[in-house]
């Protein structure tokens, strides 16, 4: 059983938070006007509303590149732009961009909204649930990442301690709130301004959703909410949490 | 309304998605984590904006290439300083909701950005003398405001992120 970690950091670096639900198929392309009255029923707290297209090519030697365009859905955006509903033939997710509030305020808005979504678009089998929290931290140029972060790629003694560019990806296996995966990005960003450096450090936790009922499913969503702080804290240094408090 | 063409993105502004993103399935690993990483940017919003972003660095940079008179009225073309503050410009942008449609040279002299959202509409000019206008602007083209005196970036963000969002 994991330790249940829930320090409040009152100066969190989260740039976007997001719990997604996704569906076993793709529903077909006259769900679209289904979601677009959705769009209509959350128009007040959601007036921009964008279209979002999958844009494939396919390849085959001696043939033209063949693209095709799918439409998926809507991005659903309150006027500020913090708050995003993800309305997709595929799947439902819910972004909230910085600055973050709270847990209890962005999964309530994501439940509600679900809720909405899930009586207009009608039965559909689920597949996955996702809580992604993603963050960015900012330091010195002359700071070591070491300072910061406990996850970081580790450099040979004799080689160069500095890189220019950092693409690492981890899954880890989860047990709690069930079974999942935790994926973890690490990405070196280009810096703030001058002298400083960034990193991105983005926790996508995904579960299975086959077979439960959506109540299950916000429950452990709920749950989900100590694993995830768990993970952060541990990614970062006593420091970074003197940083962030 | 505005579309947002998920495979216009690049992953994290190396190459195209266009030419990577492919509808063929493939058990190969590589094109899994390939998949996995293209979903994980267009899941997000933060890193879709941040790549739709990244995309304009190499475009203003480009515009320092212009040769002097470009616009044939004796416009300069933006020198280092409007190339500077334009790029910081950009990376403060990853902190709002504003996306500019459009990277343009100024026939003042200087980097300009076009922002587009339903109703409203806005310029901001990154000038070679250091300053910087916010032209802002509904969809009928009638003026809303235009500071008399050269703001701060900071500031013009500020007025912009209060123009689209009133």
């Amino acid at each position: 059983m994991m330790m249940c970690e829930s320090t409040h950091f009152s100066r969190a670096p989260i740039v976007e938070a997001l719990i997604g639900i996704d569906f076993e198929q793709m529903r077909a392309e006259d769900v679209l006007p289904v979601l677009q009255e959705l769009g209509e029923t959350l128009k007040n707290e959601y007036p921009v509303r964008e279209d979002i297209v999958l844009g494939q090519v396919e390849f085959a030697l001696g043939q033209k590149p063949k693209q095709t365009d799918t439409p998926l859905g809507y991005f659903l955006k309150s006027k500020d732009g913090r708050q995003v509903v993800h309305a997709k033939r595929n799947g439902f997710a819910f972004s909230r961009l910085a600055p973050y509030e709270e847990w209890p305020r962005f999964f309530d808005e994501a439940k509600r909204t679900w809720g909405l979504y899930r009586k207009t678009i009608g039965p559909s089998k689920l597949a996955k649930w996702t809580v992604r929290y993603i963050n960015k931290l900012s330091w010195l140029e002359s700071e070591s990442i070491k300072e910061y972060l406990e996850v970081y790629p580790h450099i040979p003694e004799g080689l160069p301690q500095t890189f220019q560019g950092c693409f690492m990806r981890l899954e880890f296996p989860v047990n709690e709130p069930c079974q999942g995966i935790l994926t973890q990005q690490l990405v070196k960003l280009p810096p703030e301004s001058e002298g400083t450096v960034s990193f991105m450090l983005d926790n996508e936790f995904s579960f299975s959703a086959i077979g439960k009922t959506d109540s299950a499913i916000w429950e452990a969503i709920s749950e989900s909410r100590h694993v995830k702080n768990q993970f952060f804290n541990r990614a970062i240094t006593l420091k970074t949490k003197e940083m962030i408090k | 309304m505005a579309t947002a063409d998920i495979a216009e993105v690049l992953p994290f502004g190396r190459g195209s998605s266009r030419d990577s993103y492919s509808a063929h399935n493939s058990v190969s690993p590589l094109r899994e984590v390939e998949r996995e990483v293209m979903r994980s940017i267009q899941g997000s919003q933060y890193i879709r904006r941040y790549v739709r972003l990244e995309s304009f660095i190499d475009p203003i940079k480009e515009l320092a290439r212009l040769k002097p008179n470009w616009d044939s009225y004796g416009a300069e073309p933006p020198n280092t300083t409007s190339v500077k503050s334009a790029l910081q410009f950009l990376n403060d942008l990853t902190s709002t909701d504003l996306l500019p449609i459009r990277i343009l040279p100024s026939a003042e002299g200087g980097v300009a950005f076009r922002f587009v959202s339903m109703d409203k509409r806005a310029l901001v000019e990154f000038l070679n003398d250091g300053s910087v206008e916010a032209i802002l602007y509904d969809s009928n083209g009638d003026l809303v405001t235009q500071p008399e005196e050269p703001e701060a970036p900071s500031e013009v963000i500020k007025s912009v992120l209060a123009h689209f969002t009133r």
